[in-house]
């Protein structure tokens, strides 16, 4: 892994995190979809996926320090009926899954609109 | 994830594309019984946010409109806090504020649901629910108390109007972490309090204690077996005898014969099964809610000082329908105990000189007419003394959880109150609780009392629900009544059966007066308690007061403990609260086994269950092995006996009251002893040893035989604490308790219903108290003080309170946080 890369997940990270406290989750898919237009990442799903998984466990291990996580994730289990690691797991893969997807989705669709020119001439 | 630009078809942009879309739709909308997966799980303010509000802050302070004087808040090491203001308002503001940082959810849930506003929170779902509970016009009378209020009782209102300012302080300044739990899931948002909410958990308390009539029971019994037998089934005075107000025997037994059923397979009129009374919600109306309290006078305890016990039986929820708080205005207000989460008023407590507990009177406070309407289908008037007189109308309109329409329906109100129609029959129904301006204050006024005196001539002002109120002051006194409006009926004044409508002469006349109250202040006895049983003796008032009586099993098991012992201690007091011994099996088993000597042949099954049941102490310890097989055989004795009173399905429309069945023990031969279904004529002996033979089989079959583990009561028998809003994996259940059917601590059915609250109060020069209930003061279930109190509860334990006068007086070591509230610019 290079230091570019790494550089870049964590200025992903950086603005996933800062985007949840100020308006939410939602600001997952728009920053993740920003980067994938904009971005000229060689991963353009991994980097914001990573990013997104760093930026929502740092935000769980914030709120770890206020009170316990794991106690969180044992009741909202036991009130969906699973486990309380699945609902750490789904939370992680919820937010990864979401920037992934969504850089990779809005990248495609990008390039499939850069080519469209060529194909019709 | 691979980025397939040089594939033909570009199948990894459809699956991310397909990805991102799903993910997104989980996001925003609820899928299923699932929330919103992105406002759930966002770490920030989803429900993880909930960790950083689960414990209180070791110190803080908060500014709040209003408050004129600094109001400091020290939480003691049971999560207690104790409130210590300047003021009345500044106390109850304070009250507010901290419930709501406590319990937040809890209130809303109660306010809504005595409005019938559920539906907004969890949509079409609890629409029959909100219906029914429009359909008995609390809210409607709770506005209109409140409305009432500032001219009846100015006091009472600026103290309802602070504690909601200190509720609504709570909510605006709460921040995202501390949006309670559950609202994570139902993706809402606290709204702010109305006052008059507070009013409407007064007028739930009343549905919860007084929301059931006799009147329905008795038609579909009278309907079976003809009203003569209904009557002596359900009767007006109880057949056993141990009242609340001293009669002068230990237990009196009033059995007269039962008359023949005539049995009417083809019932004409079928109110018994009509489903829109269960849309007024009586369908589906609470248990009569049980509980006890009782008095001991200084000469009969160890120490000198009266003693005060109290546990109402009410619904096992967590959060506990309890708060336990500490309020102290220097000079007006010292006062301690527990208040409904929503309501400012201390219900049960005590404060530096008086301690009081309450029991449901079970009092008939609930009547139906049958009316005429001048059109069934849109009615503006209803027939009375040969006039159409107005019917008051009220159009409902009920919303969804996006504030959509779900529908709108017109109730109707005369001047008895609401109105149902059951196809051309047409009821209206009478109830103090719609009538009862005055709960509000006298609850508010009894923590000032300085006397048994003083507290007795607060109640007296008292009107619904009806409550039998044991008190007890620090010179010695003691004193138990019941308490309430008890209407007084034309005629016969029997509130049992449905009357005419039509006429005014069916009215109630009035009530009962003050002084005609059942119950005694300091008796000679030395001590008085009340379970919900008769009142008073119909030797000293026959009057009727109501009808189908709890049998009093817990009367007599509490007044036995109270005249054996003449030095009792707090400590003993406690004990009794969860004393495992049955007065119910002390007579039922002997009955049981008498049958088995009076059979010439026994099959094995009989004989076996009968040496077991033989063997047994007759106590409900969590370790007894016999008291499973005495319920299952109580169980199929009910179901053998009472066979008359099957419907063509097979379903039992009324079961009389075990008092009842006590006394036809007395009368072996009585028709009500054969069974429908057999050729032969069987009695009393026969059925009794059908009952335990079928019980030990199903026992057997169910547990394995006897010696087995599996008899074990306490893995049989459990309380079971159902979160507020039934949310799955946020109830306790499973949890051992001593203690069964109508024994002291009581335990039965689903497990949902039983002691409450636990208090013991020691009247001394300085007064002590042990209190504890089901669950904890918080209501975040993340938090350690969600479930902390479970387990003494279970095990009958309580805790010492801290009662202190001063903030300086609770020791450090025992202070686990301080909040200040101080007024805003």
């Amino acid at each position: 892994m290079n230091l570019g890369l790494l550089m870049r997940v964590a200025l992903l990270a950086a603005a996933f995190a800062l985007g949840t406290v100020a308006v939410g989750w939602v600001a997952v898919p728009v920053i993740a979809m920003i980067w994938g237009a904009w971005g000229s990442d060689e991963r353009p799903a991994v980097t914001p996926a990573a990013g997104a998984a760093i930026a929502w466990i740092v935000l769980m291990l914030v709120t770890e320090a206020d009170g316990s996580v794991a106690a969180v994730a044992a009741a909202t289990g036991r009130v969906i009926g699973v486990h309380g690691s699945v609902i750490v797991a789904v939370t992680i893969f919820f937010a990864s899954a979401l920037a992934g997807s969504g850089a990779l989705t809005v990248k495609v669709i990008n390039r499939s609109l850069n080519r469209k020119p060529l194909h019709t001439n | 994830m691979r980025d397939s630009r040089s594939s033909g078809t570009n199948w990894g942009g459809w699956v991310s594309g397909a990805l991102f879309a799903v993910l997104l739709y989980v996001g925003m909308r609820p899928v299923g019984s699932l929330p919103a997966l992105g406002n759930l799980l966002d770490p920030y303010r989803g429900v993880w946010s909930v960790a950083g509000s689960a414990e209180l802050e070791a110190v803080s302070s908060v500014e709040i409109a209003g408050v004129r004087d600094d109001v400091s808040v020290i939480y003691d090491d049971r999560s207690v806090p104790h409130i210590f203001a300047a003021s009345r308002e500044d106390a109850f503001r304070a009250l507010g504020y901290v419930v709501a940082r406590d319990r937040l959810f809890q209130m809303e849930l109660q306010w809504r649901l005595t409005a019938g506003r559920l539906s907004e929170l969890f949509g079409v779902r609890t629409l029959g629910l909100d219906k029914s509970m429009r359909a008995l016009w609390l809210a409607a009378s709770a506005d209109a108390e409140y409305a009432s209020l500032s001219e009846s009782s100015g006091d009472v209102k600026r103290l309802i109007d602070a504690y909601a300012e200190g509720v609504n302080a709570w909510i605006d300044q709460m921040n995202l972490r501390q949006i309670p739990f559950e609202y994570h899931f139902i993706g809402k948002r606290p709204v702010a309090w109305d006052p008059v909410y507070s009013l409407y958990l007064v007028k739930q308390m009343g549905f919860t204690l007084a929301g059931s009539s006799i009147d329905r029971r008795w038609v579909r019994v009278a309907e079976r077996v003809g009203p003569e037998a209904a009557s002596a089934l359900f009767p007006v005075h109880s057949p056993i005898q141990e009242p609340i107000q001293p009669n002068g025997a230990s237990t009196r037994f009033d059995f007269t014969p039962l008359p023949p059923p005539r049995i009417n397979s083809a019932s004409t009129w079928t109110i018994g099964e009509a489903t829109e009374l269960d849309l007024l919600g009586l369908g589906a109306a609470p248990l009569n809610h049980a509980s006890n309290n009782w008095v001991v006078a200084p000469q009969r305890t160890a120490n000198g000082y009266a003693l005060l016990a109290g546990d109402p039986h009410l619904d096992l929820t967590i959060p506990s329908i309890w708060y336990e708080v500490h309020v102290v205005v220097p000079g007006e207000l010292d006062v301690y105990g527990a208040t409904f989460p929503g309501a400012p008023f201390i219900i049960v407590g005590f404060n530096r000189d008086v301690a009081w507990s309450f029991t449901n009177t079970g009092a008939d406070v609930m009547d139906f007419y049958r009316e005429r309407l001048d059109d069934p289908e849109t009615p503006t008037s209803y027939r009375l003394d040969g006039e159409w007189v107005s019917l008051e109308s009220r159009v409902e309109e009920y919303s969804g959880t996006g504030q959509e329409v779900l529908e709108i329906d017109t109730l109707y109100r005369n001047h008895r109150g609401p109105i149902v129609q059951l196809g051309d029959t047409v009821l209206s129904m009478r109830w103090t609780v719609l009538e009862s301006p005055r709960t509000s204050s006298t609850f508010s006024a009894l923590g000032s009392s300085g006397s048994v005196a003083e507290w007795i001539a607060v109640m007296n002002e008292h009107d619904a629900p009806p409550q039998n109120g044991a008190v007890a002051d620090r010179w010695g006194s003691i004193a138990l009544r019941s308490f309430g409006l008890y209407p007084v009926r034309p005629d016969n004044g029997n509130g049992v059966a449905i009357r005419d409508g039509t006429t005014s002469d069916s009215d109630w006349i009035g009530y009962w007066p003050v002084d005609r109250y059942p119950g005694a202040v300091d008796p000679e006895q030395g001590f008085l308690a009340s379970n919900n049983q008769e009142p008073v003796d119909p030797r000293h008032d026959d009057a009727f007061l109501g009808a189908d009586w709890w049998v009093p099993w817990r009367a007599i098991q509490i007044n036995q403990l109270l005249r054996s012992d003449s030095a009792v201690t707090p400590d003993a007091m406690r004990v009794f609260q969860t004393h495992p011994m049955s007065a119910r099996a002390n007579l039922f088993v002997p009955a049981f086994l008498n049958a088995g000597m009076a059979v010439p042949t026994l099959g094995e099954d009989a004989r076996e269950a009968l040496d077991l049941l033989a063997e047994w102490d007759r106590e409900y310890a969590t370790d007894n092995e016999r008291a499973v097989l005495f319920e299952v055989a109580m169980a199929e004795l009910t179901e053998l006996v009472w066979d008359e009173l099957a419907d063509s399905t097979g379903r039992r429309v009324g079961t009389p009251g075990e008092a009842v069945l006590a006394g036809l023990l007395e009368d072996p031969a009585s028709v009500w002893w054969d069974r429908l279904v057999s050729e032969e004529i069987e009695t009393r002996d026969d059925v009794l040893v059908s009952a335990i033979e079928e019980a030990y089989r199903k026992v057997v079959e169910r547990f394995g035989s006897p010696g087995q583990e599996a008899w074990r009561w306490g893995g049989i028998r459990h309380a079971n604490l159902m979160h507020v809003a039934r949310f799955p994996g946020l109830s306790i259940e499973g949890i051992p308790v001593q203690g069964g059917r109508e024994t002291m601590s009581p335990s039965s059915g689903s497990g949902t219903f039983g002691a409450s609250w636990r208090m013991v109060v020691e009247l001394g020069p300085e007064i002590r108290a042990w209190t504890i209930y089901p669950g904890g003061q918080s209501g975040n279930p993340v938090s350690t003080r969600y479930a902390d109190r479970v387990r003494k509860w279970s095990n009958g334990e309580l805790e010492e309170v801290i009662f202190p006068r001063a903030a300086e007086e609770i020791p450090n070591e025992r202070v686990t946080a301080t909040l200040i509230l101080r007024g805003a610019e």
